[in-house]
């Protein structure tokens, strides 16, 4: 007969099989001889392991007692190890707030500049906003480029930096975001590898695989 | 879960976590709830009653220093079984290292008559010998389903490899204990 089942006849054996599998697997032990056989020879081996003896251990009493005298002291971390949990969950958190406030202070600080230069704000928000002389990319860009620049290129140029698009520090901007961005990749990876070591400090220091 | 055992799961959660606190009737408690089990397991493990019982307290004490480590929640039985089949490893390469024989060990049953008590001692023997003879993660899965009773998953999760591994493993060491037996069992096997 064609489809045996003999690979699965331990997980039968040990009721490991999910029902479909199971009647599968039921249904062909019932034509089939050789896995028969086969399942038959596999319970007589788990019978005779559950039945082989073993010999008298210790009283569990005279095991404990004697256990108690080997017990080392243990020392407590528990209330440290929560403080040190707690802080350590807070990371994360602080730079995400940390992000989240720097972004907000740019986005209205940028805003408040073209408000202001559209004169759409008072003195007080204009106090706020950037000042008005041209920004220093805008000085450096036609410094460098002014005599190959033509006038509509320039008149782009101004305004966009009345328009307040590149007024904003772009690269303290970036910084702070990749400082960031940096700092939580790098908690990441601690969090990461401590989680890796953990599971390999727990219960004993090698697996059987 | 029946009520019963939901009720005895919920208090022995109770006492590993005053164990965690430093509790240590607690953990006796503990202790006494799971001696039968793990010197079982490391006997068929190590086969020496003397080296079981010596690997059944090197466990005990390596879960009492370990204990934080304990997830509550999960399985405080795979837990110390497999602590425990660490422990009788560690105990048997000790023990080879310092040359001692390691055939497998009985005491003798008063009860049971001379001949009858030669018999069973030489088949549990036999049994004991061929468990032996397998590999030790062959041994271990075997010795964790057929002695500590845990489900595949939770020989999985003890052992750290995927439970298709333990299937295939089982499958390999019953099949390998039967050709070991056969001679000696004959039409039993």
């Amino acid at each position: 007969m064609n489809g045996h089942v003999l690979d699965c006849l331990g997980a039968y054996l040990d009721g490991e099989l999910n029902s479909y599998r199971r009647k599968s697997v039921e249904a062909h032990l019932k034509e089939c001889v050789i896995c028969r056989s086969e399942f038959e020879g596999l319970q007589r081996v788990s019978q005779l392991l559950q039945t082989a003896p073993a010999p008298e251990f210790l009283p569990v009493e005279q095991f404990t007692g004697r256990l108690a005298l080997q017990l080392p002291r243990r020392e407590f971390t528990e209330k440290p190890a929560k403080r040190v949990s707690l802080l350590w969950w807070l990371v994360p958190v602080v730079l995400l707030i940390a992000w989240f406030f720097i972004q907000t202070v740019l986005s209205v600080n940028g805003v408040i500049t073209v408000m202001s230069q559209a004169n759409l704000v008072e003195d007080t928000a204009r106090f706020f906003s950037q000042s008005s002389s041209p920004s220093l990319w805008f000085i450096a860009v036609i410094d460098l480029f002014g005599s190959s620049l033509d006038g509509t290129q320039i008149s782009a140029l101004m305004f966009l930096d009345r328009l307040g698009a590149l007024r904003a520090d772009v690269f303290g901007q970036f910084i702070w975001q990749a400082a960031v961005a940096l700092l939580y990749l790098a908690w990441l990876a601690v969090w990461w590898i401590r989680s890796g070591s953990r599971q390999i400090k727990m219960n004993g220091s090698r697996s059987l695989s | 879960m029946d009520a019963i055992a939901a009720q005895k799961m919920e208090a022995e959660t109770a006492m590993t976590a005053r164990a965690q606190q430093g509790d240590r009737e607690a953990f006796t408690e503990l202790v006494r709830s799971h001696y039968t089990g793990v010197v079982n397991v490391v006997y068929r493990m190590c086969g020496d009653a003397r080296l079981a019982e010596d690997a059944a307290q090197e466990t005990f004490i390596k879960a009492w220093l370990n204990l934080a480590s304990f997830r509550t929640g999960t399985s405080m039985r795979s837990w110390l079984y497999r602590i425990g089949v660490n422990a009788a490893l560690d105990v048997l390469r000790r023990e080879r290292g310092a040359g001692a024989s390691l055939e497998p060990t009985w005491l003798a049953d008063p009860a049971a008559g001379p001949e009858a008590a030669l018999l069973k001692r030489e088949r549990s023997a036999a049994v004991q010998r061929a468990i032996l003879s397998l590999t030790e993660a062959n041994r271990a899965i075997l010795v964790l389903r057929e002695y500590g009773g845990l489900s595949y998953a939770e020989i999985a999760a003890a052992l750290d490899i995927p439970a298709g591994t333990v299937m295939s493993r089982l499958n390999y060491a019953r099949t390998r204990l039967r050709e070991i037996l056969t001679p000696e069992f004959g039409e039993q096997i």
